[in-house]
């Protein structure tokens, strides 16, 4: 091979060089194009959303000493899923009990959460596969220990999505008295020896606060129902206490193993 | 060997927590969470019961709750599920297997949880560690004695 063939060769290189990389800028162009136009879509999707009906369940002390909320419903265009939606909490919120999708078959998709603080109030961020949503949580507006004490709080549902249609329900803990709501509620049902204090509100617009005012008296910190007997009990993991127990004397007993070595070996 | 005995330690410590984990009821037999321990959760996913918090696994706790507040024990509990939904409602120790794995890749449980789960399984490996090191340094020194 000659001098002059070499030249061609490396030239040719050096074209094909510059041509994969105009298309390799093409490409990446179009991909940037593309992904921007799509999470476009997306973020514009994720503020058209809107909630067709929305139900929030609020449980003072049923099966524990918090407040039980449950908040299901369905989103209006199910087209628009599977899509990242942002759910409000109250302050304080830092586990969620269950984040769930479910599919028209009726199978449960439960997701992965993230909880920011926000200030005045907790936001969740979660990606639903599906329109139908079910979000439970438990949280302590209040702290009582022992005694006759007046339980008084404010829940707010500060909404994000705009609704068709918001139904609430506030069940009256068992052995309250006094037992207040504001606004007065609009129906009362009874369900298994509790009344549950019903609320509905049509077209809600987005960002618009709902606020309830519960105020009650309870001569004790025993929930409504048995955790023995009840559906809502769950298992964890391990028992933060005991675990932190355990820990604890796990850690203990290393540190007297390695003292008693080290000692052992002085004296050796 | 040091490396080996730790191994061992570990392995020895992961197969009893999965074990507890996954057979072993936290709760009594006498309340909703132990008899829903060995129950399937009919909302077409692989979760255990316990572990079910949607409405359709709710109705079945409610329904084991008021069972048991009307006197029926355990097994009779149990009886009643496999006679009315069939052998479907029962798990076998490979679904069991199945549903716990599917809470915790879920993420059923919060990162603290198994940011604990993790350090005692570490914390207990070392102990254990110790106790077979120790007992193994033990009998040497006793062969060399004799």
């Amino acid at each position: 091979m000659n001098t002059e063939d070499r030249r061609q060769k490396t030239e040719d290189r050096g074209q094909k060089r510059v041509v994969s990389g105009q298309w390799s800028a093409i490409s990446g162009f179009l991909f940037l194009l593309v992904t921007c136009h799509l999470s476009l879509v997306t973020v514009s999707n994720a503020s058209d959303l809107k909630i067709g009906r929305m139900k929030v369940s609020i449980m003072p002390e049923y099966e524990s000493s918090d407040v039980l909320v449950v908040y299901e419903g369905k989103f209006a265009d199910k087209d628009a899923f599977p899509n990242q939606v942002t759910f409000t909490l109250p302050k304080g919120v830092t586990k969620l009990t269950d984040v769930c999708s479910l599919s028209p078959g009726g199978q449960h998709f439960c997701q992965l959460y993230n909880i920011v603080n926000k200030g005045e109030y907790n936001e969740t961020s979660v990606k639903l596969p599906y329109a139908d949503f079910f979000i439970d949580f438990k949280y302590s507006p209040f702290n009582i220990k022992s005694g006759r004490f007046l339980r008084d709080f404010e829940y707010i549902i500060k909404l994000i999505y705009p609704i068709d249609t918001l139904e609430v329900s506030i069940q009256e803990p068992l052995r309250s008295t006094e037992f207040k709501l504001s606004p007065e509620p609009m129906s009362k049902v009874n369900k298994k020896d509790l009344n549950y204090y019903n609320y509905t509100f049509k077209d809600i617009k987005g960002g618009q606060d709902v606020r309830f005012k519960i105020k009650y008296a309870k001569d004790d910190t025993m929930p409504s129902v048995d955790i023995k007997f009840s559906a809502m009990s769950k298992q964890d993991l391990i028992e933060r206490r005991k675990g932190i127990w355990l820990l604890g004397i796990g850690i203990v007993i290393l540190i007297a193993f390695v003292i008693i070595r080290r000692l052992r070996t002085k004296i050796d | 060997m040091k490396i080996k005995i730790f191994l061992l330690s570990l392995s020895i410590i992961i197969i009893f927590s999965v074990i507890k984990y996954v057979f072993w009821p936290s709760a009594a037999a006498d309340t909703v969470m132990g008899i829903s321990h060995n129950i399937a959760c009919p909302c077409e996913c692989p979760m255990v019961l316990e572990d079910c918090h949607m409405s359709c696994g709710m109705e079945w706790k409610d329904m084991i709750g008021k069972r048991l507040m009307a006197g029926a024990g355990k097994d009779e509990i149990e009886g009643y599920f496999f006679k009315r939904f069939g052998k479907e409602s029962m798990l076998t120790p490979l679904q069991r297997i199945h549903g716990k794995w599917y809470q915790i890749t879920r993420g059923g449980y919060p990162i603290s949880d198994i940011a604990l789960f993790i350090a005692l399984v570490f914390v207990w490996s070392g102990v254990l560690y110790l106790i077979i090191t120790g007992v193994l340094d033990f009998l040497e020194k006793g062969k060399t004695k004799t």
